[in-house]
């Protein structure tokens, strides 16, 4: 079972920077008008990797992210700049956490981790039934890995 | 299992979300300390705090009712937060360790700590930790580990005391022992220096060759040795042990009520451990080692304080078969260049307390009883590790089989320990030149997980145990 994160987890992303861009540009306005408006033109940098982070870097994230679960473990891979892709035996897994934000649970999506003997992978968000549908994969991979 | 239990949490378990959100009540002074800065007034700082108190509040409250644990086939699974929930789902089987605490205030008001532990997760850190009715810890612990155990094992009041003055040091009784000495001499208004002075005034009446200031030495080391003894005692009073099918229970603690469970399945090595005190009473104390992250006492769980080795032997062998295993050893040798080799350090460390103790009296003469009495007190540790040192080449040795026992002293504790071949996570085998002539090596086994046990054992005949790995691993050595 192959699962990507869906077009709406680029949205979020975008909001979730825009938010950060607003709380720094808004630090940076207030902190103009107490010390000098020169530091307004720190604003264009900062604006410009908005822009980079938000239309280059993001699609390309999410289209590189893909969370691969079979009976064999768990692949997680992602990566623009540098590809990461981690791997983990099923039978190694300790537990599964899904978490979920405000934000995410409105989108309908949420993140999971896979706990292992000294790993942890936390997956970008995906659809929550897909994340409960690898949650039950696993549970399923690992009662037979106990019966056997 | 087919259950569908639910746990609610214990309502004191709000103190702990409380803690979590306490930064909030920081923002409003931070806003009044800003506004006073850039125009000398400051206000409404108690107003925002008052909201800040009800926004911490209601969220805790919200949080505590959102807390749940549900036990359904075989899994665990625990929901918390409220802004962010967190759902996890943890399989029974992958639980390392429960471990339920509760001092006298819990006690009062009917709940426990309870902490779940597994082979994942941040060392030092408890995996999931919080609070619960007393009588559901019991729901959830026979849920999970089955019926509770029926075969309790207690220990007498001396063993115990044993057990508490051999794992008591002078060092922890001055941490635990500094503060209240100096919080109760400040109370009764005298300073620590005034208790000092009283020790010094004593040690003055105690006639011996060596100067006053030894004997307050002395009389202090003893003192903070009492009171880590005191606390040691209080916290493994009323050890027991029960056992039943396959749940092991430790129980202790008088103030502060300890209680560890954990399947016999989950224990990776049996340690058996003597410490010198242990030797003059011919006693050793046993150990297991869980392969889960736990919190204060890390992955080791003390399951006997102290018993001869044949009793232990005996009585715990139907419980940890590991115990019961009988291969060949792979020894030390023995010659006279090996018995050298295990003296040269005890050596070298005499020649250097000699060297500067007559260095230091020739130097300071008018201080010789006191660095006399030092260099006499190093003498007898160094003379105990010369001891030790001897022992190393008697007692070491290691054996592989299906299970591996492994033989050594580390500091001046002697461990034997035993365990599975599969639980064996590394062996390294070191060689100085010195063992390349004599064709020797020393060796050292751990196992599987961190902070578990590791035993050393030194030149060992190294032909003989690379054929033995080899044999038992199928691993050859380049």
């Amino acid at each position: 079972m192959t699962v990507t994160p869906p077009k709406k987890t680029g949205t979020l992303l975008k909001i979730r920077l825009g938010i950060i861009f607003l709380l720094l540009s808004g630090i940076i306005v207030y902190l103009s008008f107490l010390f000098s408006f020169a530091l307004l033109y720190a604003l264009i940098p900062l604006f410009a990797l908005y822009l980079f982070i938000s239309f280059f870097y993001i699609p390309r994230f999410i289209s590189s992210t893909s969370v691969y679960v079979s009976s064999e473990g768990v692949t997680v891979t992602y990566g623009v700049f540098i590809k990461t892709e981690h791997i983990l035996p099923v039978l190694r897994l300790v537990f599964t956490e899904t978490t979920v934000t405000p934000l995410s649970r409105a989108f309908g999506v949420c993140s999971v981790s896979f706990s292992g003997v000294k790993a942890k992978v936390k997956t970008p968000e995906i659809l929550i039934a897909d994340a409960m549908k690898i949650t039950k994969y696993i549970e399923n991979e690992k009662a037979k890995g106990y019966e056997r | 299992m087919n259950d569908n239990t639910l746990f609610k949490a214990h309502p004191v378990f709000i103190y702990n979300m409380l803690k979590r959100f306490v930064f909030v009540l920081i923002l409003p002074v931070l806003k009044g300390a800003v506004q006073y800065v850039l125009y000398r007034r400051i206000s409404g700082v108690i107003l925002l705090e008052s909201v800040a108190l009800v926004f911490i509040l209601f969220l805790s409250v919200w949080r505590l009712v959102s807390f749940r644990i549900v036990i359904k086939d075989d899994y665990l699974y625990i929901t918390d937060g409220v802004i962010i929930k967190k759902r996890a789902a943890l399989p029974i089987a992958e639980i390392s360790t429960i471990t339920v605490t509760a001092d006298f205030i819990l006690d009062l008001l009917k709940a426990k700590n309870v902490s779940i532990n597994t082979e994942s997760g941040i060392y030092g850190k408890k995996d999931f930790s919080f609070k619960l009715y007393k009588t559901d810890v019991d729901r959830l612990l026979d849920m999970v580990y089955g019926k509770k155990p029926q075969i309790e094992v207690r220990f007498t009041a001396e063993k115990i005391a044993l057990l508490s003055a051999t794992a008591s040091s002078a060092l922890t009784g001055l941490i635990v022992g500094g503060p209240i000495i100096y919080r109760l001499g400040k109370l009764l208004n005298i300073g620590v220096l005034a208790v000092l002075n009283d020790i010094t005034e004593l040690s003055k009446s105690i006639k011996s060759y060596f100067p006053p200031i030894v004997n307050a030495i002395t009389i202090a080391f003893i003192a903070v040795y009492g009171v880590s003894f005191l606390v040691a005692l209080a916290r493994n009073m009323f050890f027991r042990i029960s056992v039943g099918g396959k749940r092991v229970e430790i129980k202790s603690g008088l103030y502060y009520k300890r209680q560890r469970t954990f399947l016999v399945s989950s224990v990776k090595d049996v340690c058996i451990a003597q410490t010198p005190l242990m030797r003059a009473f011919r006693i050793y104390t046993m150990r297991v080692g869980i392969g889960g992250y736990g919190g204060e006492n890390g992955e080791k769980s003390t399951v006997v304080p102290a018993m001869t080795k044949k009793d232990l032997k005996s009585g715990f062998s139907s419980l940890f078969p590991v115990l019961n295993c009988k291969t060949e050893f792979i020894n030390p040798k023995k010659d006279s260049f090996s018995r050298r080799r295990f003296l040269l350090l005890p050596n070298i460390y005499a020649l250097l307390i000699f060297g500067i103790t007559a260095g230091l009296i020739i130097l300071l003469p008018s201080f010789e009883r006191l660095f006399l009495f030092g260099g006499l007190v190093s003498l007898g540790f160094d003379l105990y590790f010369g001891f030790i040192s001897v022992k190393k080449q008697n007692t070491g040795g290691i054996s592989f089989g299906e299970e591996v026992v492994a033989k050594g002293i580390s500091g001046y504790t002697y461990y034997e320990m035993y365990t599975k071949k599969n639980n064996i996570g590394k062996i390294t085998v070191k060689r100085y030149p010195v063992d390349v002539i004599q064709n020797t090596c020393r060796v050292s086994v751990a196992v599987r997980s961190e902070s578990a046990d590791k035993v050393k054992v030194l030149v060992l005949p190294y032909e003989k145990l690379k054929n033995k790995i080899e044999k038992v691993y199928g691993i050859k050595s380049h």
